[in-house]
């Protein structure tokens, strides 16, 4: 480490930015806006989406997203040198991370560094008086990340961590904690950035493990259940969304029988229910490692439970008791607040791009003496 | 507890942090991320240069699949602006994509606002002025304008 120059590294790693951010970009979904996850391409346009995601968008329209073409499901086709370069994108990002922290521990030893951030953590803080959460307990960030996206980020991803690994919690005050997830020993400063890294990698590879397992497996170690519950053998073809006006309950009931789901609730439960297992399989059928149906199943039943969840706060929020917080004037209070400083932020939206030249002269200038989020996937996709 | 609709969101409210269009804000409310808030600043050089327009959207579970419900809380004098504040614009209705995100749809409502469509009139007063007596509309606007400070 001795023997490397930091500069002519800086050097290597901001070109490398650039290059992983334009490929960013391309990897994304451009309707849920996060990588791509099993990559389908539209037959006539060549454009591609998730494949849940595109499903979806098909129940009710008939056009790609993109160009507005004529399209259809049917239409869908899975490219599989597509899939290959999300995988190895996945990987090269998640290296160049690792890399990346590397590069900004040694960085924080730097006085000069300490100084851009003094400056990037005032001016941030005068913009950020009326956020979502301005509660939230913060961190100094690193300078070239935004410090909303951590405001907003930071309480479901604290949840996460927790769940994890409760002990962590304690650590905060130190300079260096560990990860809960893969153990890996990292600056404080780091730490958020890195879980949010560690998480969508240990998802992504449990999964594919898991479906290799099932596929291949021979393993005695493996349950029943898992075994006989292969996706490519469950069902004789492929469920379709149906005209559900001409269905019966009882004949929708006996539909989602057959599936394996359950049959509780209204029909138009029912027929959520039918429409999203129709999505969701037909997805993991996409994907190169399918997960067995009885994943499917699950997820189904857990995102079920989260829309029930949201409606009942959401209808709670209605009623004028039904939540202890906030109270009516504030909340008008809070709204006409809000506004002000929404005003305040469109007006800074015009002085910036006055002064665009020196803006981005200093953002650049910042990114050479700092870049923690050179590699992070998080903030190389929205840019 | 993360819907499609929450995850989508808290993108483009990213984005709209990092990258925001020229003369527009907006930020969920408290507690509520499907309800958020914005500013639309009157375009410069137009009649409407000065204005600070606020605007509320309301999302669904159906995000981006479906377009958000957005209106205008400050009163606004528009052809395509009904009296209650909802707009007609077609990329809110019929020409929705879910490749549009909030960014997109504050630029579309800003450049509509010089550019109205009388063709499609949801204030049939504003766009009877618009084609026929400009130098009325545009004094009407300017009322607007001016309103649209105090409150």
């Amino acid at each position: 480490m001795k023997t490397v120059s930091l500069g002519s590294l800086q050097q290597v790693l901001l070109s490398f930015r650039n290059v992983l951010q334009g490929g960013q970009n391309i990897v994304t979904c451009k309707i849920c806006g996060e990588t791509l996850k099993t990559p389908m391409m539209l037959q006539k346009c060549s454009h591609v989406f998730c494949s849940l995601c595109i499903r979806r968008w098909f129940d009710s329209n008939c056009i790609c997203p993109e160009c507005r073409i004529p399209s259809s499901t049917g239409e869908l086709y899975k490219v599989r040198l597509v899939e290959d370069i999300v995988e190895l994108w996945n990987t090269l990002t998640n290296e160049a991370q690792v890399l990346n922290q590397l590069i900004t521990e040694n960085q924080f030893h730097l006085d000069r560094f300490e100084n851009v951030e003094e400056h990037f953590s005032c001016s941030r803080n005068t913009s950020l008086d009326l956020t979502p959460v301005d509660t939230v307990e913060k961190e100094r960030v690193p300078p070239d990340t935004e410090s909303k996206e951590y405001q907003v980020e930071t309480p479901k991803k604290n949840q996460r961590k927790r769940k994890r690994n409760p002990s962590q919690e304690g650590r905060t005050s130190q300079k260096i904690a560990e990860c809960p997830i893969c153990g890996i020993h990292i600056s404080i400063r780091l730490i958020q950035h890195h879980v949010d890294i560690c998480l969508t990698k240990q998802s992504y590879s449990r999964e594919s493990i898991k479906s290799a397992e099932l596929l291949t497996d021979t393993k005695s170690s493996v349950d029943d259940e898992r075994s006989e519950a292969s996706l490519h053998a469950s069902f004789e073809k492929r469920p379709t969304t149906l005209w559900y006006k001409n269905l019966s309950d009882k004949k929708l009931k006996d539909i989602l029988h057959y599936y394996g789901l359950s049959t509780k609730g209204d029909r138009n439960a029912l027929i959520r229910r039918h429409k999203e297992f129709v999505f969701r399989y037909n997805a993991e059928l996409d994907s190169k490692f399918p997960r067995p149906v009885s994943s499917v199943i699950k997820d189904i039943e857990e995102w079920e439970k989260q829309q029930e969840w949201m409606n009942v706060s959401e209808e709670a929020s209605k009623l004028p008791l039904g939540r202890p917080l906030p109270v009516n004037n504030d909340a008008c209070h809070i709204v006409t607040s809000d506004f002000e400083s929404l005003v305040q932020q469109a007006k800074r939206t015009r002085v910036k791009t006055g002064n665009n030249f020196c803006a981005s002269n200093f953002y650049e200038e910042s990114m050479g003496q700092d870049d923690i989020s050179v590699f992070t996937q998080q903030d190389s996709e929205y840019s | 507890m993360s819907t499609p609709a929450r995850r989508r969101l808290i993108r483009d409210f990213k984005k709209l942090q990092q990258d925001p269009p020229s003369g527009c804000s907006g930020a969920p409310c408290e507690n509520d991320i499907m309800r958020w808030n914005a500013v639309i600043l009157g375009p410069e050089d137009s009649i409407w240069e000065g204005g600070t327009f606020k605007l509320t959207f309301q999302f669904t579970e159906d995000y981006p699949n479906k377009p958000p419900t957005v209106k205008f809380v400050s009163k606004m004098y528009h052809p395509n602006i009904y009296s209650d504040g909802s707009i007609c614009l077609d990329i809110l209705q019929n020409q929705w994509s879910p490749i549009y995100d909030i960014s997109a749809i504050l630029t579309s409502i800003q450049s509509l606002l010089c550019d109205p469509n009388p063709n499609s009139p949801a204030n049939s007063e504003a766009a009877r002025l618009y084609q026929e007596n400009r130098r009325e509309y545009d004094r009407r606007v300017q009322e607007i304008v001016e309103e649209s400070w105090k409150s």
